[in-house]
């Protein structure tokens, strides 16, 4: 799907109303499932008060993603560095207690908002080539460059460096869960064993990535 | 309760008829590759020197084939060759039992015979698995995941992915083997009771994929375990691997 400078396949017309059709046949199944867990006692009351971070403990720790803004802490990539107004219309979601529920409240919501993004962006599809690989013919020799990206577990952050040739010669990716799975183990402290499967998926982090 | 009831009703049973139904996959989907010799020049080189994996071969005649454990499915080889001599159809059964198995030369693949009569015996209606991420990227590990979804439904062939190599017969490796991971996937594999099978999933564990002759990288896990089944793909369609799974156990035959 995806190759440096671009990808494989371009959105047409018919593919695109096709995605937007089976797109909003998920979000109603997700939408239906997920007010089950809503309207549930015995969930809302595993998911109250379990896995507890507060803000100040989440800024210290550097905690990033939908775990970090179940913390109310505002920090995502598309919004606190949007220099393009690309995500000027996405809705953020926040939750305060920093807890299992939060975060799972957090994740609903950004489903939601997310969908509304992607529908918008899809349909205001501009006509451009969908695939430049030349552009990378082009990287300049002897530089340190780094990205951020907004990932769905939060941010990733890209560090490529370049040799006299133009060509990458050490790249890097630091993945979210790198900076999150001290969160977990941070609000498993004082609680049951029995709470530790519920905050693990809570916090929903890689086993692999590229820093094993 | 009532409205747990309405909501399993509005969504219905999901799970896919598959083995009994064929299933066809949607058009970007690229399969296993097939090469159409006379078109192929004996001299020509182009797909070859794109190809970002050194997944194409050519013999001192000039006869092209294809590896299919390195294979990205990237399209850059079909659309670098000037005369179409290589196509991506939409057939996603390519598991085999040996590497050798999966080089394409004469388009014809020997995909993968159930186990051995023994070990079948024992697997076949129950085969327990620990998934074992070897630096992977975790596109292979979510094809995998996704097989326990209700539309794939793994659990109803008996096979599942296990928490400990302790409750496991099988491994199932994922990723290059980096040089960090490959104790760890030594000490797993020791810990699986014998008798115990090994599959790889993907180009990396088949390869090494992409980081082939990296220095961190051991290049796949051919060499460091005996493996028993290989699922290509760059990650491999859930498709794919269950084809694959299923073929080990006997329960696709043709």
């Amino acid at each position: 799907m995806l190759l440096p400078g671009g990808v494989n396949f371009d959105l047409e017309q018919t593919r695109t109303l096709e995605f937007l059709k089976r797109l909003k046949a998920a979000w109603k199944d997700a939408y239906g499932a997920v007010n089950l867990l809503w309207q549930s006692a015995t969930v809302m009351d595993r998911f109250e008060n379990t896995g507890k971070l507060s803000t100040t403990q989440a800024e210290e720790i550097g905690l990033v993603g939908p775990p970090a803004r179940a913390c109310s802490l505002k920090r995502d990539v598309r919004k606190n560095y949007d220099s393009d107004q690309l995500y000027k219309n996405l809705v953020m979601a926040y939750g305060q207690s920093g807890d299992v529920l939060a975060r799972a409240q957090v994740r609903f919501d950004e489903c939601q908002s997310s969908i509304n993004f992607i529908e918008e962006a899809v349909k205001n599809l501009e006509d451009h080539p969908y695939k430049s690989p030349d552009n990378l013919n082009k990287l300049a020799s002897n530089t340190l460059s780094f990205s951020l990206v907004e990932g769905w577990r939060g941010e990733i952050c890209h560090a490529a460096i370049t040799d006299e040739e133009g060509k990458i010669a050490h790249y890097k990716i630091v993945d979210p869960s790198f900076h999150n799975w001290f969160g977990l183990a941070l609000c498993l402290r004082e609680q049951e064993i029995s709470d530790f499967p519920l905050c693990n998926k809570s916090f929903n982090l890689s086993y692999c990535g590229f820093d094993l | 309760m009532l409205k747990i009831i309405l909501e399993r009703f509005r969504q219905k049973h999901r799970t896919s008829k598959f083995p009994a139904q064929s299933v066809t996959l949607p058009t970007p989907y690229r399969g296993r590759p097939f090469i159409n010799h006379d078109f192929c020049y004996k001299g020509c080189h182009k797909c070859q020197e794109v190809c970002p994996t050194q997944a194409l071969i050519k013999n001192e005649d000039g006869k092209l084939s294809i590896d299919l454990s390195r294979c990205l499915f990237c399209l850059e080889c079909k659309n670098a060759c000037l005369k179409n001599a290589i196509q991506f159809s939409q057939d996603y059964q390519m598991s085999t039992r040996t590497k050798k198995d999966l080089v394409l030369s004469n388009n014809e693949l020997i995909l993968a015979q159930k186990l051995e009569k023994e070990i079948l015996s024992l697997f076949g209606r129950s085969l327990k698995l620990r998934q074992v991420s070897a630096g992977g990227c975790n596109a292979c590990e979510a094809d995998c995941n996704v097989l326990g979804t209700p539309a794939y439904d793994l659990g109803r062939f008996g096979i599942q992915f296990v928490a400990s190599p302790r409750h496991a017969d099988g491994l199932l490796i994922t990723g290059p083997v980096s040089d960090n991971m490959k104790e760890a996937l030594l000490k797993t594999y020791e810990a699986l009771p014998t008798p115990r099978i090994v599959i790889a999933v993907g180009a990396c564990a088949l390869s090494g994929g992409i980081f082939r002759d990296h220095e961190e990288v051991h290049n796949g896990v051919e060499g460091i375990l005996p493996v028993d089944l290989f699922i290509p793909g760059c990650p491999p369609h859930p498709m794919t691997i269950l084809d694959g799974l299923l073929r080990l156990i006997g329960k696709i035959k043709t």
